[in-house]
């Protein structure tokens, strides 16, 4: 399973080069009031976006998928894995983006965003595991080639989401209900919405990836 | 299971719209070569794919080291080496790399084989695939297939668009390989001389049926190529005849029974061994007029 992780990494060395400049280039693009609260969770969007994409193209170019289904491997390890990836991907969207943000301070330039937090990751978890369980059984279905312009449009959605979802937040901000939700969640402890959102992401994963998988087992190659 | 079979394949079904490979039947004992011969689109990759459980079989049984093929997967495909026709490992890897992937999956891999292979083969561990030639990526797959104890190898066509000197090579390694008694090799090729010098067994498949699966030295023992006079064409003689072509001259045709046909005909026509290659074209063409 590490070994597929592994393999997902390996053949896109350039991708995290490309994420970092991608990074530079976001800081200082979006650097305004209007995104400051969003950036982090934009940027790990765009690097899973990134990562998972190119390693499905690679996957797809030689028709690889063959050479992984010809090991000593179950299918259901296949699909895992790539759902595994999504996390990693994060992970590693938050480290080089965490390090942009942070050199961007050292730097002491003009330009100041602040450091990336645990609200970030949670945000950007719950954005993108809603935006693969959907993308991965299509993905399984249809290979990653023929989704290729669906995907550019369907993570665009989920890139400029946050964005949205503030605006909607800001709109009925006065009213009574969000008030009452915002009460709600201030009474808890900061653990109760974070388990919540944990709780969402592993039911979303799950039962998108029980549909891969069973997509998966019947495919032929 | 009869004792020594390492694959055995039994009316074994798969039907596309464009093709139906008709419920075929063949077997390899173990410690042995076979080479599966047919023409472009006879059924041979579809079934080397089922037999590598890609696609899923419609009826029938395979069985490998006496295992169901699909139950136990994961299992059989640890003592199977594999190579295909086209590279389907990652372009952007170099050798090293793509081992440090693999080899976690095999119980048994073996790096001194694998490196050994590198070595032999002249390739470059720190190079990426895609500088490689088609000839290079065919050593590679092959030196992939034969560093995890694999005991039975399985490919198709490995040796299509290779030049001479690597298509001997390939074959040459193969039969050192089954020097060691518990292990097989299931060649696909339409390259009938590959098999001339490697093969044990051919299975020849035609329309997704196959014509016959049996030990070479028999087929090349009772297969004859007839010459001789268009008279000699007549309801007697005709059953005897599995493919013929007629010139103004005369005709030319395929027997799978060379010394019923000797008898029959005396010296009224010129009857030689026939090779594989003329096997196969006769058996595809039929009657040629």
């Amino acid at each position: 399973m590490i070994s597929l992780l592994k393999k997902d990494l390996l053949i896109q060395k350039k991708s995290f080069l490309f994420l970092f400049l991608y990074g530079i280039f976001m800081f200082i693009v979006f650097n305004n009031p209007v995104f400051e609260d969003m950036i982090y969770i934009m940027g790990m969007i765009i690097a899973v976006y990134f990562f998972l994409v190119t390693a499905s193209m690679e996957d797809d170019k030689n028709k690889s998928e063959i050479i992984l289904n010809s090991l000593p491997l179950s299918k259901s390890q296949i699909v895992l894995a790539k759902y595994l990836s999504v996390f990693a991907y994060i992970l590693i969207g938050a480290v080089l983006l965490g390090v942009v943000g942070l050199l961007f301070q050292l730097a002491a330039f003009s330009l100041t965003p602040r450091l990336i937090n645990a609200v970030d990751l949670l945000a950007a978890g719950m954005l993108v595991s809603i935006c693969v369980s959907v993308y991965f059984p299509l993905y399984f279905r249809f290979g990653a080639s023929a989704l290729r312009l669906f995907s550019v449009v369907f993570f665009l959605i989920f890139f400029f989401m946050p964005r949205y979802l503030l605006d909607l937040y800001r709109t009925y901000e006065g009213t009574e209900a969000v008030r009452l939700l915002n009460k709600f969640f201030i009474e808890q402890s900061p653990f109760v919405p974070a388990a919540a959102v944990i709780f969402i992401i592993l039911m979303l994963m799950t039962g998108s990836f029980l549909i891969s998988r069973y997509i998966y087992l019947r495919k032929e190659f | 299971m009869e004792m020594g079979k390492i694959l055995e394949v039994t009316n074994l079904r798969k039907e596309y719209t464009d093709f139906i490979l008709k419920d075929i039947s063949f077997s390899l004992p173990r410690g042995f070569i076979m080479g599966f011969i047919g023409p472009n689109g006879a059924g041979k990759s579809t079934t080397i794919k089922l037999i590598m459980n890609l696609v899923r079989k419609d009826s029938g049984e395979i069985k490998v080291f006496g295992l169901d093929n699909a139950t136990h997967d994961r299992e059989i495909k640890q003592n199977i080496g594999f190579v295909y026709d086209e590279n389907h490992y990652y372009e952007e890897l170099t050798p090293d790399e793509i081992r440090s992937i693999i080899a976690p999956f095999y119980s048994r891999w073996d790096d001194e084989a694998y490196y050994g292979f590198l070595r032999y083969f002249e390739l470059p561990q720190k190079k990426k695939l895609k500088k490689f030639s088609k000839g290079m990526k065919t050593k590679f797959s092959l030196a992939v297939a034969l560093s995890h104890g694999a005991e039975l190898v399985i490919m198709d066509e490995p040796t299509s668009g290779l030049d001479p000197v690597f298509r001997r090579e390939i074959l040459d390694i193969l039969l050192e390989l089954i020097q060691d008694e518990r292990k097989s090799v299931l060649f696909s090729t339409h390259i009938t001389s590959d098999l001339d010098r490697v093969a044990d067994y051919i299975t020849f498949i035609n329309k997704g049926e196959i014509v016959f699966s049996t030990q070479r030295d028999d087929i090349l023992e009772n297969y004859g190529l007839v010459r001789g006079n268009k008279e000699l064409l007549e309801g007697t003689t005709r059953p005897f005849f599995v493919g013929i072509r007629e010139t103004s001259f005369g005709f030319e045709a395929l027997t799978r029974d060379i010394q019923k046909v000797r008898n029959l005909l005396k010296e009224r026509a010129v009857v030689e061994k026939a090779t594989l290659e003329e096997i196969m074209l006769y058996t595809v063409k039929g009657v040629v007029k």
